[in-house]
């Protein structure tokens, strides 16, 4: 058990705070109520996390001992985010207007839906920014939409197509400042390359913001989408899309063969295992599954390592992401492309990344050698 | 249809459809449609937003603040009746005229 002493220590703490309301988990709160620098430590913690429902939540039906002034802060900081996550579900209508009106289906990815379909309060889980995901062929179409309305896109495209050929997507900012992550597929690289797009946008599930129905993915591919999250987005494995998967677990919704098929498919069954491997060690499940066996059982292989390392390696950078996706792409014409958007790009793009084509072979022959093991 | 009213215990309030909401402890945070800002209802007012979770007439609302209130009843029903006005007002609830 752990006691209060244990606070500033023990990330065991906030760990419990993120599993507040899971059934299997064995992570404790404290007993007692923290010092003020110990609570210090735990809101900074929540709020890098964006774990303010949680722990909110937890102060409330009194399974974390805080003072008064504690509770004041947790229900303060909880308002806060959910103010945030209004601004950006009002941010997530007015693009999914445009898109329709410009032709393009979307699908909304990660925060709002999970929020909505997988738990039980949406006010449970926080989010910074909106996700959406539209087919490869009209990729150009919505970003034309949206920039049409004053969403301005971050950093262009390497070269034309690039986007919707070879891309995760695109980064826009709203008019409001809110920001737009507008998805091809769910990630940058060889993982992100071999995802089949046909299938991640056969099955929907719709929900509600405002009285307007949207479409999420299937439940299958939400869960996929949190594994690429978890295993292959930042360094270290943020906590709430961990919690996603621990939550959509606990609603024993999913049909893990359908997972199994589509992850097999898309060649990341070693993106499912270690994401499960790291959600039953975060939150301390008890429970011992047929999923979790195999989980825990998956041995990859050198080549599955290999694209691995190009994402959470020591030296993992968009251009290692980026070399390592030429093994997924399929057909030399194409392998062909793609190197050439990357190695020569336009100047626009240089331009706007503040750098030459000169540099950017030098860093990038820098960083094959770095992840062949010659530097 | 809805209709804008002068909030009066002869008509009906219920949540928009387009609101944006989340339910906190003891608080409601609230945005509507075309709005910037989000509001925020704590206390009396937030009990109120569960209310008005269906139809709901004045004098229901008015009961949502509870008993024990340290306002005279004629400063409660006014307290609502601008509540209900500005949350009709941002397009939170519609008005309808009481059946």
């Amino acid at each position: 058990v752990t006691t209060p002493h244990d606070w500033l220590t023990d990330p065991k703490v906030v760990l419990a705070v993120a599993g507040h309301g899971l059934t299997a988990t064995a992570t404790t709160l404290p007993d007692g109520p923290p010092d003020d620098g110990e609570w210090a430590e735990l809101v900074r913690h929540v709020v890098s996390e964006r774990l303010e429902g949680h722990l909110a939540s937890a102060v409330a039906d009194g399974s974390l001992p805080a003072s008064d002034s504690q509770a004041a802060e947790a229900f303060a900081r909880h308002i806060e985010v959910m103010a945030l996550a209004l601004a950006l579900e009002s941010t997530l209508l007015e693009a999914a207007d445009l898109l329709a009106s410009a032709g393009v289906e979307c699908r909304v990815l990660k925060g709002s839906a999970a929020a909505h379909l997988d738990y039980p309060d949406p006010s449970l889980r926080a989010f910074g920014d909106v996700d959406l995901l539209v087919r490869s062929d009209a990729f150009d179409a919505a970003g034309a939409a949206l920039e049409a309305a004053d969403f301005r896109r971050r950093t262009p495209q390497p070269r034309a197509g690039f986007d919707r050929r070879f891309g995760k997507g695109a980064v826009l900012t709203a008019p409001n400042g809110l920001q737009i992550d507008l998805h091809r597929t769910f990630v940058a690289g060889p993982f992100g390359i071999a995802v089949d797009l046909d299938e991640l946008w056969r099955r929907s599930v719709p929900f509600a913001v405002g009285g307007r129905q949207l479409e999420a993915l299937g439940a299958e591919e939400r869960f996929l989408n949190a594994c690429y999250h978890v295993v292959l987005g930042d360094v270290p494995p943020k906590l709430v899309p961990q919690r996603d998967i621990a939550q959509m677990l606990q609603n024993r919704t999913l049909d893990f063969d359908r997972v199994r098929t589509l992850s097999a498919h898309w060649q990341s069954d070693v993106v499912v295992a270690y994401a499960l491997r790291m959600v039953w060690d975060t939150f301390a499940l008890g429970d011992v599954t047929a999923i979790s066996e195999w989980a825990r059982s998956y041995r990859p292989s050198s080549r599955e390592l290999g694209y691995l390392a190009a994402y959470t390696g020591p030296h993992s950078t968009y251009v290692t992401k980026s070399l390592a996706g030429v093994r997924t792409i399929h057909g030399v014409r194409l392998k062909v492309a793609y190197l050439i958007a990357l190695g020569l790009p336009s100047r626009r793009y240089l331009r706007e990344r503040g750098t030459t084509a000169t540099a950017r072979w030098k860093q990038g022959l820098d960083e094959a050698a770095v992840s062949r093991g010659d530097g | 249809m809805a209709q804008h009213l002068t909030p009066t215990t002869h008509h009906h309030y219920t949540r928009s459809s387009s609101a944006l909401w989340r339910r906190t402890n003891d608080a409601v945070v609230l945005l509507g449609a075309g709005d910037r800002e989000p509001i925020t209802l704590t206390g009396p007012a937030a009990r109120i937003w569960d209310v008005l979770a269906g139809p709901t007439g004045w004098r229901e609302a008015c009961d949502a603040l509870g008993f024990g209130h340290s306002n005279s009843e004629a400063a409660r029903a006014q307290e609502v009746a601008q509540l209900l006005d500005e949350l009709e007002r941002r397009g939170l609830v519609d008005a309808y005229p009481a059946p």
